[in-house]
């Protein structure tokens, strides 16, 4: 068997991970090279050659699957450096995107936003007011045609908004996922008139009720064709020409893994796959050590990003919200909360009240401690007063910090409060990380889930610092750190291992008891459509499983629950047992007899996932050294405020870097690495798993009762 | 409990509840009242947070039950945890004015449910009586108590739009009633679980009423279940802080919003401000203008209002005192402490009201009060009013908020036999598809919303259509529709509706009469439109689908229909079946400030982008173009063109006064002002008034600064017949917009709409300035 490559390209390096033969990893590092992605992508993947013995050439010949994620598409967005998208609409409708349901200034905004209109603002738009077009045609909720498509005024829509200037054309005609013939009609048309014209249909991209979110999905689509197109061309052919034989799969929001071709016509797909890489990483390493159930958290300067693995699986929504446009988007449920080492603590002058965030200093000027013109007491400032930072050791040395700045920044807000500044910094730290620990609980609790039923991983710069607090206010009694490179290069790892996903979905409306011929004819249509899929990716065709899942509602309902629905021919106890499931599911989440039995079960859509398992790194850990630590692992002592004891102690210092395997670490204790700090709270233990994690333990009861050690 | 119970139980049921200051309890409920004083600033942040998202996850929970368009698109309904004592702590950014009803609705429980039938742990009340505390009938409280060792600890609560309960009219708007009979029964505080056990008799009891039962009832599971998730949530954080902490920041959020608000009105001289206006609509065939009139007086940091001054209640568009009172914090939520996090309860300790019991705004029962107008005309009055009050002050101007979205309620209530030949009720919600009001500092916001919900939406077309035979011919927006002003409104929709697949099908032109529009523009700013319906009966619209046109625009409507106009305005059951079409144009967000102050530049912009027509630009703001394309402007003949128009508007003010006053000799330290554009000078004993753009003295605090003006009046169709209709074709008077205009510089300084004869009162009388 031959390599399986991941290469991630993040803010500063581009990884490329090397799984073996045997299950050994092997990782190559070079910097990311934003304007031309693809030159990292290829130095990342020579420097792992290299590390193997190995020419480029020679590695790529005898890999197997080489796969990929991208924050290419994520940047387009962000930086708004997207395509010039033409809108064609139904007649009647293109002024859907402006209208946004009305909702578009109170979407996905700040809460200081929302309760304040004088605060908030529309969102720029993916698609210039002059550059929509309508086009006479007609379609109703069940799919009849009321009105055929104009082709004349089509043809003549596409060429008015190609000469305008559009580089890219999204189509989105009302109810065309209940009927797609004027669509594809259109995309013939269009693709006629002007060949190599990105052209993105609704109906393919989102196929789902509700024209806004719908066209608004497919317009960012179009806005990411030409870019993701060319992009993800010139890595399959340089890959190719490094004599890789397969497709290259790219990493999808959904968590799967698809080839260039599905991502050319859905690169919306693309957005945000870097994160979920790392996500469906901490996934498959979560079920490859028997611990499936995972709540993920990487706190990082802004941002705070929770997703919830359960049994082994992300949790999907079906919409999400980027630049306050609400998008029908099948994505790894990531929640941001902007909460991060860069949020700003400020007092509330007439009610004496502290807040964090929402403002945050961000990279620029950064916290008071950076030195870099900030003065406003950040996160990061608190985390350096209360000594869990280390001055000169901050980000590896990279940068010195300057504890004075960060006092001085702090002490007015603690005057204000009445606190001393070490009280101060741990009630900054302790309001952050709560607002950390509302998330976690508010994803998984209205889901059903009990928190304290998972293992909770702390990524990013920051979270190794703040898991301890914002576990503890749910219950979670241990969290793991991945040490080592391990966070670094988990998202690299993640898709060189992550297995082959895909999904089909198709409107379908049935009322129980649901007819088993039509829903057996309906899931082999699907699952045909699904396995045209496959092809060279590594996986081979007898492994790949077919899910499905059907989504039902209880009569009169407006939103549906998802629910697993059983394989092959199904009779009337197979189709009973779609409505079981869809029961079981919903009284979990919202608790039994919420539902409205007596109005039936309706039956909206079916699915099927499509799942093509890779072979795993081994997840055989190293052999555990003794529980003692060297005594050459621990770098110092320095004073650190400990808000459970309400006082400085002086807490060892360890360096990561020279723990082994088995040692065990008693708290209070901070363990540096080179991008971030681990703080083992008083009452919690820390121990280097076998597989090079940091696993921290409070004591049963523990619990930071008391905030800010202001109290008693 | 005593007969003495019974009474003021009967009393509050007709008169409308208005609790006490000591709310009448019996001691057999046990309160729990203990709380932390001394709750650190950390505990106090962690735990708000908590109660916050609490709160949200109670609301999305309902949504994700509900099988209700108007809860699951629309976000029509609000939830909110109370103290013991009823007190709203935190609401969410649903429908405000529910918060201002939330803590009448528990105490009404508390003061006469407690004896008979008891309080206890388990269980869940349901009311929608709007004499106890409730919009109308259809907004429906499902609440229950909270329990930590056997005393009562708090209350979670949530109030839910429902679709279909009952009455003469499908939906139950009804918009003919004389009295409340003719609507659906408002049931007063039920225990709908005991101990944890539904009800089944109750629950046949609510639904049966229901043209669409089994709706109904998923509705109660879904309030039901929210309730029963947000109390387990509050049960696990006082398990992990202890009631008296948890209590303790309940107490202090109220506190601090408390003090947040007083520290706002702080900046605000004492005085009293007053708006008179005029709405219409009560009944269907009523032509007259019914008075509304509201009054703030603001004494240290406490403000009264008073509705004195109301005409008696009326027709159907009525609202009993506590829906006043929660309209009146719907308004001040936002523009007083908009950084408080919705907490009702301590924005209500610094607002005092004193109703005219029997007028449209306290009504007595057995007024009708269904149609939900009197709320909105509530809302939009006071957030004007307060907005002007908040004009005095130099530091809380920022807030100020035109008339936005929904001003003047229109519906479109529809109802019949639906695809599947199955009868229907049902609406969609592009009759509050507007934008927000102009700011003081910006434009509003397009399509940015409406005064009673940070977060209500329309819907998608596709969404309505699956659930109403109809086609939506167009859903666009409307560009030039916002008020003028310095600032404009924000831009709104229009929406054109032909039905589809029914054989019988109807929809409502209801609400307000839209010729009087509620959308006052602040400080000389224009009114936005009250909006316009079109219909048309029996065209050729299915044949002309059939031949593969789609007619959908107004104009192409109105070339199809050339018979079309405008329906009765209140009429429940227009046609909407194949072949019948339906037009309607929201109200629109209204300006800021008079448009001759507003940048050129800015007016180029609007005429290029289409908000403002060339013709517009000159006549209304005062700006000359340059060339067709209109993207630039000339200066020196739009300075010309605005002096020429500022002398005009003296030249023929409807009066002036005889001779000036001059000019304000003294200069003033601090910026005072009684209204945005009236700045306040202490001079001895008096409190001068002058523009606050040529320091022109209009009068003192004794005569007010109208008497002082140049009175301006254009009928309001001369702002654009388009879309401002004629007040003559559904009332018996004449409408004008009359601007205040400084005498000398001639700058528009506030403005009223009224009968062109009405006498001018005085809107703000300054009694003292302010503290801070």
């Amino acid at each position: 068997m031959g390599f399986l490559v991941g290469v991630d390209i993040g803010g500063t390096f581009t990884d490329c991970a090397v799984v073996g033969d045997a299950g050994g990893v092997t990782v190559g590092k070079a910097p990311t090279t934003p304007a031309e992605p693809a030159e990292g992508f290829f130095s990342s993947i020579r420097v792992a050659a290299e590390l193997l013995g190995l020419t480029d050439r020679e590695m790529l010949g005898n890999t197997d699957r080489l796969a990929h994620g991208t924050t290419t598409g994520t940047n387009a967005v962000v930086t708004r450096s997207g395509a010039r998208v033409g809108l064609l609409a139904t007649k009647g409708h293109a002024d859907s995107i402006r209208i946004m349901d009305n909702t578009g200034r109170a979407t996905g905004v700040p809460l200081e936003e929302l309760l304040h209109p004088p605060s908030s603002s529309l969102p720029a738009p993916f698609v210039e007011r002059g550059l929509t077009r309508e086009v006479t045609e007609r379609i109703d909720y069940a799919g009849d045609i009321v009105v055929g498509l104009h082709e004349g005024e089509l043809v003549q829509a596409a060429a008015d908004l190609v000469q305008a200037g559009a580089e890219a054309l999204a189509v989105c005609f009302l109810w065309s996922f209940m009927n797609s013939e004027h669509e594809l009609r259109a995309a013939e048309l269009v693709s006629a008139a002007h060949p190599g014209v990105h052209v993105s249909l609704s109906h393919a991209v989102a196929p789902k009720v509700g024209e806004y979110p719908r066209m608004a999905t497919t317009i960012l689509n179009a806005y990411l064709g030409p870019i993701m197109g060319a992009y993800t061309r010139e890595i399959e052919s340089r890959a190719a020409e490094l004599g890789y034989r397969h497709d290259v799969l790219v990493m999808h929001c959904n968590g799967g893994l698809a080839r260039g071709e599905r991502v050319r016509e859905t690169p919306i797909l693309t957005l945000q796959s870097g994160p979920v890489a790392g996500v469906i990483a901490t996934g498959e390493f979560g079920r490859a050590v028997g611990a499936p159930d995972v709540i993920t958290t990487d706190m990082g300067g802004t941002t705070f990003d929770v997703s919830v693995i359960e049994t082994g699986r992300p949790l999907v929504r079906d919409e999400t919200v980027i630049e306050q446009h609400r998008l029908f988007l099948n994505m790894v449920d990531v929640q941001s909360l902007g909460a991060g080492g860069g949020s700003i603590a400020w007092v509330d002058e007439v009610t004496g009240t502290l807040h964090v965030g929402p403002q945050s200093a961000a990279a620029d000027p950064g916290p008071a401690c950076y030195g870099r013109g900030g003065t406003e007491p950040t996160v990061t400032d608190a985390d350096l007063v209360l000594g869990v930072l280390d001055p000169d050791r901050f980000l590896g040395g990279r940068l010195t910090l300057d504890r004075a700045a960060a006092e001085a920044a702090i002490r007015p807000i603690a005057e204000a409060l009445g606190l001393t500044v070490d009280e101060c910094a741990a009630g900054i730290v302790r309001v952050v990380d709560s607002r950390m620990s509302d998330l976690i609980r508010s994803m998984t609790v209205q889901r059903g889930l009990d928190p304290r039923n998972f293992t909770l991983y702390a990524y990013g710069g920051g979270a190794g610092a703040h898991a301890g607090l914002y576990t503890d206010g749910l219950g979670i009694r241990r969290f793991v750190v991945p040490l080592r490179d391990a966070a670094s290069i988990w998202s690299a790892v993640g898709l060189a291992t992550a297995d082959l996903l895909d999904i089909h979905e198709q409107p379908l409306f049935m009322h129980d008891p649901f007819d088993p011929g039509t829903l057996t004819a309906a899931f082999d249509a699907l699952e045909r459509q699904a396995q045209g899929g496959p092809g060279e990716t590594g996986v081979s065709a007898k492994d790949v499983r077919l899910e499905r899942y059907a989504r039902c509602k209880y009569g009169l309902q407006v939103y549906e629950v998802q629910a697993p629905a059983p394989d092959g021919p199904l009779d009337e106890a197979g189709a009973r047992a779609v409505a079981d499931a869809f029961e079981e599911v919903y009284a979990r989440r919202y608790g039994e007899g919420a539902g409205y039995r007596q109005a039936g079960i309706i039956l909206t859509a079916i699915g099927v996932r499509v799942h093509g398992p890779v072979r795993k790194p081994a997840a055989a850990g190293a052999s555990l050294a003794a529980e003692t630590p060297e005594a050459a692992a621990q770098v110092g002592e320095r004073d650190v405020y400990w808000a459970e004891l309400r006082a400085r102690t002086p807490t060892p210092v360890w360096n990561g870097e020279q723990l082994a395997p088995g040692n065990v670490v008693g708290g209070p204790a901070v363990v540096e690495l080179p991008d971030t700090t681990v703080v083992v709270r008083p009452h919690a233990t820390l121990e280097i798993d076998a597989f090079g994690s940091a696993v921290v333990t409070a004591a049963a009861g523990a619990g930071v009762t008391d905030p800010t050690g202001a109290r008693g | 409990m005593s007969t003495n119970e019974y009474q003021r139980r009967w009393s509050s049921l007709m008169e409308g509840y208005v609790p006490p200051d000591e709310l009448a309890l019996p001691s057999s409920l046990a309160l729990h009242s203990e709380h932390e004083e001394e709750i650190d600033p950390v505990t106090y942040e962690v735990l708000r947070s908590r109660l916050w998202s609490i709160n949200e996850d109670h609301l999305n929970t309902v949504r994700r039950i509900s099988g209700s368009g108007v809860t699951v698109y629309v976000w029509d309904l609000n939830t909110s945890i109370q103290t013991e004592l009823g007190d709203g702590v935190v609401f969410g950014p649903g429908i405000l004015f529910f918060a201002g009803c939330a803590d009448l609705v528990v105490k009404w429980t508390l003061e006469h449910r407690s004896g008979n039938v008891g309080i206890h742990e388990g269980d869940v009340f349901v009311q929608d009586d709007p004499w106890v505390g409730t919009n109308h009938q259809m907004d429906v409280a499902v609440y229950a108590p909270i329990f930590v060792d056997g005393a009562l600890f708090c209350w979670v609560y949530n109030c839910v739009h429902q679709q279909e309960l009952g009455g003469v009219e499908p939906g139950g708007f009804v918009q003919q009633a004389p009295d409340t009979f003719w609507e659906a029964t408002g049931f007063p505080p039920m225990k709908l679980v005991e101990g944890g056990t539904w009800r089944e008799d109750l629950v046949d009891a609510w639904i049966r009423r229901s043209r669409l039962p089994e709706l109904c009832h998923l509705e109660l599971k879904s309030q039901v279940s929210g309730v029963e998730f947000a109390r387990a949530r509050i049960k696990e954080a006082i398990d992990d802080y202890g009631p008296k902490v948890v209590k303790g920041v309940m107490r202090r959020m109220i506190d601090n919003t408390e003090r947040a608000v007083r520290r706002r009105l702080a900046s605000v001289p004492d005085g009293e401000w007053r708006d008179v206006r005029y709405c219409a609509g009560g009944l269907p065939d009523d032509r007259s203008l019914h008075r509304l009139e509201l009054t703030i007086a603001k004494r240290d940091t406490t403000l009264t209002f008073s509705n004195s001054g109301t005409d008696d209640t009326y027709g159907s568009f009525n609202i009993p005192v506590g829906v006043w009172r929660g309209s009146v914090l719907n308004a001040a939520l936002p523009l007083l402490a908009h950084d408080q996090y919705l907490c009702g309860a301590g924005v209500l300790r610094c607002l005092r009201f004193e109703p005219r019991l029997g007028s449209i705004t306290a009504a007595r029962h057995p007024a009708a009060v269904s149609t939900s107008l009197g709320t909105t005309n509530a809302i939009s009055q006071a957030m004007y009013l307060i907005s002007k009050m908040l004009g005095s002050s130099a530091s809380e101007r920022r807030n100020m908020l035109a008339a936005s979205a929904h001003h003047t309620q229109v519906y479109t209530q529809m109802f019949g036999v639906d695809q599947g030949g199955s009868p229907y009720g049902n609406f969609p919600f592009d009759g509050i598809g507007g934008g927000s009001g102009a700011f003081s500092f910006r434009d509003g916001i397009d399509h940015g919303g409406s005064i009673i919900s940070p977060k209500l939406g329309i819907g998608n077309a596709e969404e309505w259509e699956r659930v109403i035979p109809f086609l939506y011919l167009y859903r666009r927006e409307v560009l030039p529709g916002g008020g003028h002003g310095r600032w404009r409104g924000g831009a709104g929709i229009v929406t054109g509706w032909t039905g589809h697949k029914t054989r019988e099908s109807y929809i409502s032109s209801g609400g307000l009469l839209q010729s009087v529009t509620q959308g006052n523009g602040l400080s000389g700013g224009y009114p936005g439109t009250g909006g316009t319906f079109w219909s048309a009966a029996g065209t050729e619209i299915a044949a002309r689908l059939v031949a593969g046109t789609l007619p959908a625009t107004p104009a192409e409507l109105r070339q199809l229909a050339p018979d079309g106009g405008a329906p009765p305005p209140k009429k429940f059951d227009n046609p909407l079946a194949a072949g019948d079409l339906f037009e309607v144009m929201p109200p629109m967000g209204a300006g800021h400030g008079d448009p001759l102050l507003r940048e050129p530049g800015r007016v180029a912009d609007d005429v290029a982008t289409g908000r403002v027509s060339a013709e517009d630009a000159a006549r209304i703001y005062g700006v000359v173009l340059q060339g067709e394309e209109a993207a630039t402007w000339d200066e020196d003949s739009t300075a010309e063109r605005r002096t020429a128009m500022r002398e005009t508007r003296l030249s023929g003010a409807r009066s002036r006064p005889e001779k000036p006053r001059g000019k304000l000799s003294i200069s003033s330290a601090a910026a005072t002002f009684a209204i945005e554009n009236v700045r306040l000078t202490v001079n001895g004993e008096a409190m001068l008034l002058s523009c606050e753009y040529c320091d022109e003295l209009l009068g003192d605090a004794s005569t007010g600064y109208r008497a002082g003006c140049a009175r301006v009046e254009t009928p309001l169709t001369d702002i654009d017949p388009h879309i401002f209709l004629d007040p003559r074709s559904q009332v018996d008077d004449d409408l004008v917009l009359r601007h205040y205009a400084c005498p000398d510089c001639g700058t528009f300084l506030d403005a009223d709409i009224c009968r062109p004869a009405d006498p001018v009162y005085d809107d703000v009388v300054i009694w003292g300035l302010a503290t801070a």
